[in-house]
């Protein structure tokens, strides 16, 4: 079976650790994440006929005063840049730490995640802000880590781009 | 007209000639035109460098390997050129050159570095521990006897390790390449263990690492230990429960070496495929290695059972043995102490207590001592011989008995000097000074203050009832001296053995009571000394030698009788003068026969060499007769 690294990369309190604690499996303690900075965990996807173990590695969120290890990219595959719909300094970030990641391990494929879809109500961004996010060929999953939507599709389509599918 | 001839004839040579011209070039094309092309190829081959290297391409390395095995020139020409390009190589990029030898620089370098060190001390700790205790001088001897390093004996006693789990994970994504566990051992998902062992590591080395070489080698987490080592593209951990030796490193940094010269692209093209490290997983279970301790074996209740019986039984026959001992100790002291008892052998043999010596006929006996103590008599065997013992008791009841004084007479003994009081018949008060001078344990007598009494009839009438009992006395010492063997222990011998010499004396002091009472009985007595002999050796040599052992005899009871001034035999005859030598030795020699009967009358059959020894030995046969008168004699 194919494994793959993987990081979920985004600011503070964007739902990085929800979007993986329901679907993937886990032995270590959320307590990691801030004491080493980092958290692994591990899902098991089929892309077609191609099973695939993605190794998780939850990273601490981006803040003013917290900035994340880049050592951790290391190897990455590919990664979930997650921001939080009600939140739109997060798609700042998000795309901030987009370009250090790249500046970092050079191109590799990811999502862009706009989390907390439950909330739609309260969202602070609009389609076309999302748009805009498109034009640049980025992939935009809209997913809510609370209702469990669009999460699978998420590592699926992530699974899938690592492939070159 | 013959210009005009000359210059037709001028014009149609040119045409000829020029005709011949274009015919030479036909044939000339014709003769060499394909040599001509073929030389303008190879020219066009030699003249073009692309062409030129392609060609020399196929035949360089044949080329090099021809040349070189003629000659060095090729090395030798090379040989500034690729030093040149390794230093340029080097300082370009160091880091490749070290990923390309380390696999095999790496074991021969680690070896190096653990035969040096090997036999220095690897836990100062430990070493101190250990010095000082009762362990620890035990292995000190034992580092001693085996001529090994102190700190070696230490490790190998205190050695316990298992190899429990190893993985084997990419450095680049800390992806696990292979995971080998040992059986019974309970791991977690390998492939999050090694991301967090992986991102631990990174952790650590942004934290505390300052330089870029620098990486986390060793976990210590309880009693377990997490070794990394780390190659250029992957790195090996083992994770260890207990101390592991310290070579064990190099076996990990062996396995990790071997993997990188097996794998060595595979690893560097690594994209999540970790099926191709099937391979390997051989060489990392060679590292699941352990030693443990000789666990102690849990002993069944049965078997303490029987050891408390063994136990038991044990003690119970040491308080018994110790009993016994304490029991035959005092016996043995109460023997010792016992007046008339000399002991001279004291010995346990075949469970029997045996016990020899001499013993006074007074003496207590040791029978009635033995019931006292409680032991039992057939666990003791008595080997007893007779003796007269000079203890002052012992010879104040043998004068009382010999003397048999009559009332009227106190004797005293004090310091070996017997006196006498009161009054006694001039007859008792003779035989009395003759006796004494005769009798062990007197040293001298002073009967000056007795007195002498007449006797009157009634007197003579008492001694006649009492010479009764002296014939009743003197049956009694026919018989005793009948029982006494003087025997002879070395074959052919006739000297008499010194241990004999002290019977004899008892002997001589018997036949002395023996003639006095048969005296006073008007009793005679003839004793005949017979000399046996074993039956080896002729019959008239066993007869002269037994003759001449009863010769022996009785020559030695003369001699002493005539050096004490005793006066058996002659006492028989009291008429005789005293003072003539050779007629006392005729009396002796005419009481005392003697007779060899060789081996004729054995005392024992004889079977084995003991029954030998005793029968080589001297008799005695007691006659006692009514004394006859000259007067009947000559009637």
């Amino acid at each position: 079976m194919i494994q793959k690294k993987i990081c979920m990369i985004g600011s503070f309190a964007v739902g990085k650790t929800s979007l993986v604690s329901r679907f993937v499996d886990s032995i270590f303690s959320d307590k990691y994440i801030t004491t080493v900075g980092v958290k692994i965990d591990k899902k098991t996807i089929s892309v077609g006929t191609q099973d695939m173990t993605l190794v998780l590695w939850d990273l601490e969120g981006e803040d003013e005063f917290q900035k994340f290890r880049v050592s951790y990219l290391r190897g990455t595959s590919g990664y979930l840049l997650v921001s939080d719909g009600t939140r739109p300094n997060t798609i700042d970030v998000a795309l901030k730490l987009q370009q250090e990641v790249e500046t970092a391990i050079g191109a590799v494929p990811f999502i862009f995640i706009i989390n907390k879809h439950d909330l739609i109500d309260e969202w602070k961004i609009n389609e076309s802000d999302i748009d805009h996010l498109r034009s640049k060929g980025w992939e935009v999953i809209k997913t809510s880590a609370k209702l469990g939507q669009a999460v699978e599709e998420a590592f699926l389509t992530l699974g899938a781009r690592m492939l070159g599918t | 007209m013959s210009d005009q001839n000359d210059k037709h004839t001028e014009k149609d040579v040119d045409i000829i000639a020029g005709q011949e011209s274009d015919q030479l070039k036909m044939l000339r094309s014709i003769l060499i035109g394909p040599e001509k092309d073929r030389i303008a190829h190879l020219q066009k081959r030699l003249d073009s460098p692309e062409i030129y290297t392609k060609e020399l391409s196929k035949v360089v390395a044949e080329a090099i390997m021809l040349r070189s095995s003629n000659d060095n020139k090729i090395a030798q020409v090379l040989e500034p050129t690729i030093a040149n390009t390794l230093k340029a190589s080097v300082k370009k990029d160091p880091k490749a050159l070290v990923d390309a030898i380390s696999p095999i620089m790496g074991p021969s370098i680690r070896k190096a570095i653990v035969n040096t060190i090997g036999g220095m001390i690897q836990s100062l700790n430990q070493t101190l521990e250990y010095s000082f205790s009762l362990q620890g001088l035990k292995w000190r001897l034992e580092a001693i006897r085996t001529k090994k390093p102190f700190a070696e004996i230490v490790l190998l006693n205190t050695l316990i390790y298992q190899v429990e789990q190893v993985f084997l994970i990419h450095t680049h994504t800390g992806l696990v390449l292979q995971h080998v566990v040992a059986k019974e051992v309970e791991t977690r998902d390998a492939d999050l263990v090694s991301g967090m062992l992986t991102a631990i590591q990174d952790f650590v080395k942004d934290s505390f690492s300052s330089g870029k070489d620098e990486s986390l080698d060793t976990l210590r987490v309880g009693d377990r230990n997490v070794l990394l080592n780390h190659g250029p593209y992957a790195l090996v951990a083992a994770v260890i429960r207990g101390t592991p030796p310290p070579d064990y490193t190099v076996l990990l940094d062996d396995a990790l070496d071997t993997i990188h010269v097996k794998m060595g692209g595979v690893l560097e093209a690594f994209d999540g495929d970790a099926a191709p490290f099937e391979t390997v997983r051989q060489d990392l279970e060679y590292c699941l290695q352990a030693q443990f301790a000789n666990e102690k074996k849990k002993i069944s209740p049965t078997f303490w059972a029987v050891i408390g019986v063994v136990v038991f039984l044990l003690l119970s026959w040491s308080v018994f043995s110790l009993q016994n001992y304490y029991r035959w100790s005092g016996y043995v002291k109460k023997l010792s102490n016992a007046p008339g008892i000399i002991i001279t052998e004291n010995e346990k043999k075949s469970g029997r207590h045996y016990i020899a010596g001499l013993k006074d006929p007074l003496a207590p006996d040791p029978d009635a001592l033995l019931k006292e103590t409680g032991l039992k008599r057939e666990d003791v065997v008595f080997s007893w011989k007779p003796y007269h013992s000079l203890h002052p008791e012992f010879v104040s009841l043998r004068i009382k008995n010999i003397l048999n004084p009559p009332d009227t007479v106190t004797l005293e003994l004090e310091n070996g000097i017997l006196s006498a009081f009161g009054s006694a018949s001039g007859q008792w008060i003779s035989e009395a000074t003759l006796l004494m001078r005769l009798m062990p344990g007197v040293d001298g007598f002073d009967f000056n203050r007795l007195g002498e009494t007449v006797p009157d009839e009634n007197e003579q009438i008492r001694h006649m009832i009492s010479s009764w009992s002296e014939s009743a006395r003197c049956n009694a010492l026919e018989k005793r001296i009948e029982g006494t063997i003087i025997h002879f222990k070395e074959k052919e011998s006739i000297n008499i053995p010194a241990d004999q010499k002290s019977v004899l004396h008892t002997l001589l002091f018997d036949f002395e009571k023996l003639f006095q009472l048969a005296r006073l009985a008007g009793k005679q007595v003839y004793v005949e000394i017979v000399g046996h002999t074993d039956s080896i050796g002729t019959e008239k040599i066993n007869l002269h030698i037994s003759k001449k052992r009863a010769e022996a005899v009785r020559e030695f009871l003369a001699a002493r009788t005539l050096e004490t001034g005793g006066s058996f035999p002659v006492l028989s005859q009291p008429h005789m003068c005293k003072s003539c030598h050779a007629q006392r030795v005729k009396t002796i020699q005419d009481n005392f026969k003697t007779v060899g009967v060789g081996a004729g009358q054995p005392l024992r059959k004889e079977v084995l060499e003991k029954d030998r020894e005793t029968n080589r030995c001297v008799t005695f046969n007691v006659s006692i007769t009514d004394i006859v008168s000259d007067k009947d004699q000559h009637e």
